[in-house]
């Protein structure tokens, strides 16, 4: 699989825009590796720039001196020059490997850092930041981003830096020879350089736009991919090709767009080598005749306008190159400085041993300039006890559960497990002491003993082995995992695709069974699997949850049942708590929804 | 998909072979284009050629003479009355060409950047034409990746070595002019000259060989970082939920420093090749001196000569600069231009295979006699899946097919909208193979579990098109229980309207599932296949959909795959599938009384049930 950039270009997650110097800055502080040997690299730079500059005056020399000396062809003097070059062609090759080779192992390292301080934050910043969309851009951060970095570092910025110094290197060649012909030169460059600078945000923007329609056109694909069933059945195919050459025909007109505004660029610079060139030789005439000049350095300036141009040119070429690494490194920076909302605690405070009571004050929650979510909700869950919470889609059940967890902290109010704030408590404790089993069992690639792992990072593999294979026998799944074929070494494939969306679900609640919660956040699955499955899920959360205090988001009547207490929650109010039979009986929300229930079910 | 474009992209023979196929597909995708940007690439080199001698002749007749108060000679003498004007002459020459130079490289450029987008853009075009042309065992079998990097990577990679395309081309009239005037002047000064030639392919050559291997080694480890940030932020719930960010970070990081050994050592080879290749023009100048200088002792050349070969060397080497960038990039454009041709080759599906046509009229009898059904394995080649199946669906009565995961419902129900295939005996739809039956999506309606909605309007994604009124369009939508969704979507003007968003991410699963049920609806099919289609949909208004479709007796024959037994319930008759054959038919109390698997699987629920009440009794004792 390669990297796919879904993200335009300008669509930035994070409020702060980093300057092109900040970018430097910031971006060296996080990959010191970068700078390391970087003034090394640089001195060798130099010393390529500066053979490479004498390849020339060893070519005028021959031709001067050695073919058209007075005297006759010298053989022995070209020999000799001949023999400097081979030995100064040869160094600067040498020296520019090297120079290359410093700069792809300090990238390289660099690179590496980068790429992981940027996952690491990913996994520091809230659930909240981390919606779903935004992980399919925090992949391409981590991914494509760095690698764009990659190919600039590893490709050109080395030929970029030895080139930057030959032009210098040249110049101050220039300068030494006649400051005036050099200012000549350096003026006609200037207003080009500004033209070509102006142009540079015009080509930006209209690369960002065809990343933007890259994106478009990709989102169009993977939705069509979804939908090859569907699109078949109804014979609907062509009108769906139709819709992706639509936005292929604007990526391909928007890159011609732009490639000619960019070739328009270039060749002013082409422009400017001859009009630099023809400047020189006339205000290099004009100096001679007043005998500020030879002819010598007259006739040189040509070379050394061509010599200083050629690099120039080349690295006008890669600007847009660099501003696309460039934005690529910005954005993983950004990903990098994001700020987490939840952090650890600066005076942490350890939990009470045993059962846990749950209690919630006044939470209030609102998501970044969003309507509130949660409206002040206050209840309390005594240890042992099983709460549901139900309400509609919306109603800020889901949230309200996530607090719990920390998966992202309240605006206002607190949560508290026998009376300790969550927010004073490890991470890592809490995490230990409170397991979350999600709606959708997600695993990681591996076996199911490697998933199981995560409950346990640190356990012996025997140990683990004989406690998973009795957490699944304590659940009722003995039969299932022997079922499976390679039991606890079965494989799972990568987010858990070669087993069933249920079979997942049963992994994930052993991996809860294996941390040995005092607190437990169920999410209800709403999606219907096979009966056989949604059999062993029901009876192995019952056995989860026995004995220890308990949340469930639910989405089945017949779970709330169950339940010790239930909350209703609903537009982010909670309207009614206590228990079922209570609740059922009050005439509100809960027993008009059972009430409905009752009726489609029994009769 | 035509069997021309097919041959379009088929690679063959030798290394060097498929280059130029590679080559050659891109001039015959763009002619134009490219046929001018290589112009201006031919006539910019001459131009080059030209500059070069000017600039000796400006300096001898207008330079020299002036500073030595001598007048100016040649053309620049007769057309000018002052050394001044002779030099401001030269300069407005310079400016000029340099004006010309650079209006041919606007143009070449622009040119060659609009014929690669052009390539680019057939890339694309062939992927997505392949999209529904191929077999749904091919998507199953590679994931949605693949076409994703076929329409972004792939598309982008296989075109890299063009970039430089025209201008190498271009650039190859003043590799030859400079050659022949070699060979002209001094068949040893040529020779030595000439050696660039194989000296650069050589060193391209090697380059190749060595880096390839190391290129696929980071690619792969590439991959391997992608899908593990893929897997861990996807997961990134289930991370915070059992504090693992610890693992996670060491897992990543031990493949991110693989990868970076890796792209290490490719950084490692590439460094010394690009110096290298810079140094090959000055390598051989210094060869063409000590021969020319020893060929000039000898009298064979002039001094001038020996000159000019040092600067006709430095063009002879422009294109073959050029063709080492084409050939540098040619190893990993070939690997993508392959994939997309795989792609592009297994799109086999034809749009309509059918030709006779039915008619529309009542609900459709739809039989499966002694069908095989299978699929495509994802390489083409046919796999059985469910084995001899036999049913009837009666018109207007609907049908359930149970059986536990991977039994092969669903490949019985593709097969009845013609997504699987029969590879033996027969699928039948009022007494037609289904594989003849024209515009078959008109008579049988499929609606699989993962509901397709796209980014468009409301009326859009019902109507995938096809003209509908948009009263009908709402008696779908209220017939799949979600106009109340959509007219809340759109409080002023109309709700067909309403644009949904990509994948439909402003719906819920259950509310995409009811689109996608009122799209096939509005067809007013004949015979209805809902697979899994409700999986999502609250059993409430699973309950009220299924009910609405036989309420007046004028509803389509209907094959269900459902787990929910209150839907079960509804089917006239039910199939229990079980390991890919059917093992019984009947109606559902038929079937729980003597069908022992089927009463397992159906009262799983009920036993269930009664187990909990069982242990709630034990715990109050």
């Amino acid at each position: 699989m390669s990297n796919i950039e879904l993200e335009a270009e300008g669509h930035a997650d994070f409020e702060t825009k980093l300057s092109i110097p900040e970018t430097f800055r910031r971006g060296l502080s996080i990959s010191p590796e970068i700078r390391k040997g970087l003034g090394v690299t640089l001195f060798l730079a130099l010393l390529a720039a500066i053979a490479k500059a004498t390849i020339p005056y060893l070519t005028q020399r021959v031709t001067d001196d050695g073919l058209l000396a007075p005297s006759g062809v010298n053989a022995t003097l070209v020999t000799e020059l001949v023999v400097g070059g081979l030995v100064v062609v040869l160094a600067s090759m040498i020296i520019e490997w090297r120079v290359r080779r410093r700069m792809v192992i300090a990238a390289e390292a660099g690179l590496a850092t980068l790429r992981k301080k940027a996952f690491d934050n990913v996994h520091r910043l809230s659930v909240l930041t981390q919606n779903s969309e935004q992980r399919g851009r925090y992949v391409s951060r981590v991914t494509g981003d760095v690698d764009t970095m990659r190919d600039l570092m590893q490709w050109t910025g080395a030929g970029m830096i030895v080139a930057a110094m030959e032009s210098t290197v040249v110049l101050i060649v220039m300068a030494v020879y006649s400051w005036q012909l050099a200012l000549v030169v350096v003026l006609c460059y200037v207003p080009l350089l500004w033209v070509t600078l102006k142009v540079q945000p015009v080509i930006r923007r209209a690369y960002g736009d065809i990343r933007a329609r890259m994106a478009d056109l990709l989102g169009r694909t993977s939705e069509q991919l979804v939908g090859v069933a569907t699109i078949r059945s109804y014979g609907v195919q062509e009108r769906m090709r139709q819709r992706l050459r639509g936005e292929i025909d604007d990526i391909n007109r928007a890159e011609r767009r732009a490639s000619w505004i960019a070739s328009s660029s270039f060749s002013m610079t082409a422009f400017g080598q001859s009009f630099a060139t023809g400047a020189a030789l006339v205000a290099g005439t004009a100096l001679g005749i007043r005998g500020d000049l030879s002819v010598g350095t007259v006739a040189a300036f040509s070379l050394l306008v061509y010599m200083f141009s050629g690099p120039l040119m080349w690295i006008i070429e890669m600007l847009a190159e660099m501003q696309r690494a460039l934005v690529g490194w910005q954005r993983v920076i950004e990903l990098v400085d994001a700020e987490s909302t939840v952090n650890e605690p600066k005076h942490p405070v350890e939990l009470p041993h045993g059962e846990l009571d749950v209690v919630a004050d006044g939470i209030r929650l609102t998501y970044d300039g969003e309507d509130e979510v949660l409206k002040g909700i206050s209840l309390r869950l005594p240890a042992g006890k099983r709460l549901a919470i139900v309400g509609q889609t919306g109603s800020g059940k889901t949230s309200f559960a996530r607090l719990m967890a920390r998966f992202f902290d309240p605006t206002a109010g607190t949560i508290s497990l026998s009376g300790v704030d969550v927010r004073d408590v490890r991470l890592g404790e809490l995490h230990r002491r409170l397991a979350v089993v999600p709606q959708e069992g997600f695993l990681f690639d591996g076996s199911i003993l490697d998933n199981l792992r995560y409950a346990r990072p640190d356990e012996a593999d025997d140990v683990l082995r004989s406690d998973a294979t009795a957490a699944f026998d304590d659940l009722g799944l003995a039969t299932w995992l022997t079922g499976t074929g390679h039991g606890l070494d079965t494989p799972v494939g990568t987010r858990g695709e070669l087993l069933s969306a249920g079979e997942r679900q049963l992994v994930s609640i052993a991996r809860a069974y294996l941390t040995d919660p005092d607190v437990l956040i169920l999410d209800e699955a709403t999606s219907a699997v096979d009966p056989a499955t949604e059999v062993r899920i029901s009876r192995a959360l019952e056995r989860l949850m026995k004995g220890r205090t308990s949340v469930v988001i639910a989405h089945r009547l017949s779970t709330a049942e169950r339940a010790d207490l239930v909350a209703v929650m609903d537009h982010g109010e909670l309207k009614e708590f206590g228990p079922h039979a209570e609740l059922v009986g009050a005439g509100g929300i809960y027993s008009r929804l059972y009430d409905a229930w009752v009726a489609q079910t029994r009769d | 998909m035509s069997r021309a474009k097919r041959a379009e992209y088929e690679l063959s023979g030798s290394y060097l072979r498929k280059t130029f196929q590679l080559l050659g597909h891109a001039l015959r995708a763009e002619p134009l284009r490219f046929a001018t940007a290589i112009t201006s690439a031919g006539i910019f080199g001459v131009l080059t050629v030209l500059f070069g001698s000017l600039l000796g002749l400006i300096v001898d007749q207008v330079v020299i003479p002036s500073i030595n108060g001598e007048p100016a000679q040649g053309w620049w003498g007769e057309h000018t009355s002052t050394n001044r004007d002779a030099v401001l002459l030269a300069g407005g020459v310079f400016v000029a060409i340099g004006l010309a130079n650079a209006a041919l490289i606007a143009v070449r450029r622009g040119a060659q950047g609009g014929a690669v987008a052009g390539v680019g853009a057939r890339h694309r075009t062939v992927v997505a034409d392949a999209l529904a042309s191929l077999p749904l065992g091919w998507h199953r079998a590679n994931p949605a990746g693949r076409m994703l990097s076929a329409m972004s990577s792939d598309s982008e990679t296989a075109t890299n070595p063009l970039h430089p395309l025209a201008f190498t081309i271009g650039s190859f009239t003043m590799m030859v002019a400079a050659g022949w005037r070699l060979i002209v002047m001094d068949e040893w000064m040529a020779l030595t000259a000439m050696m660039v030639i194989p000296a650069v392919l050589g060193v391209n050559f090697l380059y190749e060989k060595v880096i390839s291997p190391l290129w696929d080694a980071g690619q792969s480890l590439r991959a391997e970082v992608s899908t593990i940030a893929h897997e861990s932020f996807e997961g990134g719930t289930v991370v915070k939920a059992l504090g693992a960010e610890q693992i996670e970070s060491k897992r990543f990081a031990v493949k991110v420093d693989a990868l970076r050994d890796a792209d290490t050592r490719v950084g490692a080879v590439s460094s010394w090749f690009e110096p290298l290749m810079d140094a090959m023009v000055p390598l051989s100048s210094l060869a063409i001196m000590i021969v020319g200088t020893y060929r000039a002792q000898a009298g064979a050349v002039s001094v001038g000569d020996v000159v000019s070969a040092i600067y006709l060397l430095a063009l002879l080497a422009v294109p073959i600069r050029g063709i080492g960038w084409v050939l540098g990039q040619m190893p990993s454009a070939l690997v993508s231009f392959q994939r997309i041709a795989k792609i592009s080759a297994a799109a086999t599906e034809v749009d309509e295979p059918g030709h006779v046509s039915l008619p529309r009229e009542g609900a459709g009898a739809l039989s499966f006699r002694g069908a095989h059904v299978g699929a495509d394995d994802g390489d083409g080649n046919p796999v059985v899946i469910v084995e001899d199946v036999t049913l009837d669906l009666e018109p207007g009565t609907v049908t359930a097919l149970v059986g536990a995961t991977g039994a092969g419902k669903t490949t019985v129900a593709l097969a009845a909208a013609r997504l699987s295939r029969a590879l033996e005996g027969e699928v039948v739809l009022d007494d037609h193979n289904i594989e003849i039956v024209e515009a078959l999506g008109g008579h049988v309606a499929l609606v699989p579990q993962t509901a397709f909605v796209f980014a468009g309007s409301v009326r859009d994604n019902v109507t995938l098109g096809d003209q509908y009124h948009d009263d009908e369009v709402w008696t779908a939508l209220r017939r799949a229980a979600v106009q109340d969704v959509i007219e809340d979507l759109h409080h002023n003007g109309d709700a067909l309207d309403a644009q949904l968003d990509e994948r439909g991410m402003n719906l819920s699963g259950g509310q995409r599932q009811r689109v996608a049920i009122a799209r096939a609806l509005v067809r007013e099919p004949r015979v209805l296949v809902l697979d899994d289609a409700t999986s999502a949909v609250d059993p409430g208004v699973e309950q009220e959909i299924l009910a609405a479709l036989r309420a007046d007796g004028e509803g389509p024959t209907v094959l269900l795959i459902a787990y929910r037994l209150a839907s079960i319930m509804l089917a006239d008759r039910v199939i229990h599938v079980h390991d890919g054959r059917v093992v019984d038919a009947g109606t559902h109390a038929e079937l729980v009384a003597r069908d022992e698997g089927y009463r397992e699987l159906v009262t799983a629920y009920e036993q269930d049930t009664k187990r909990r009440d069982a242990e709630a009794a034990e715990v109050i004792d």
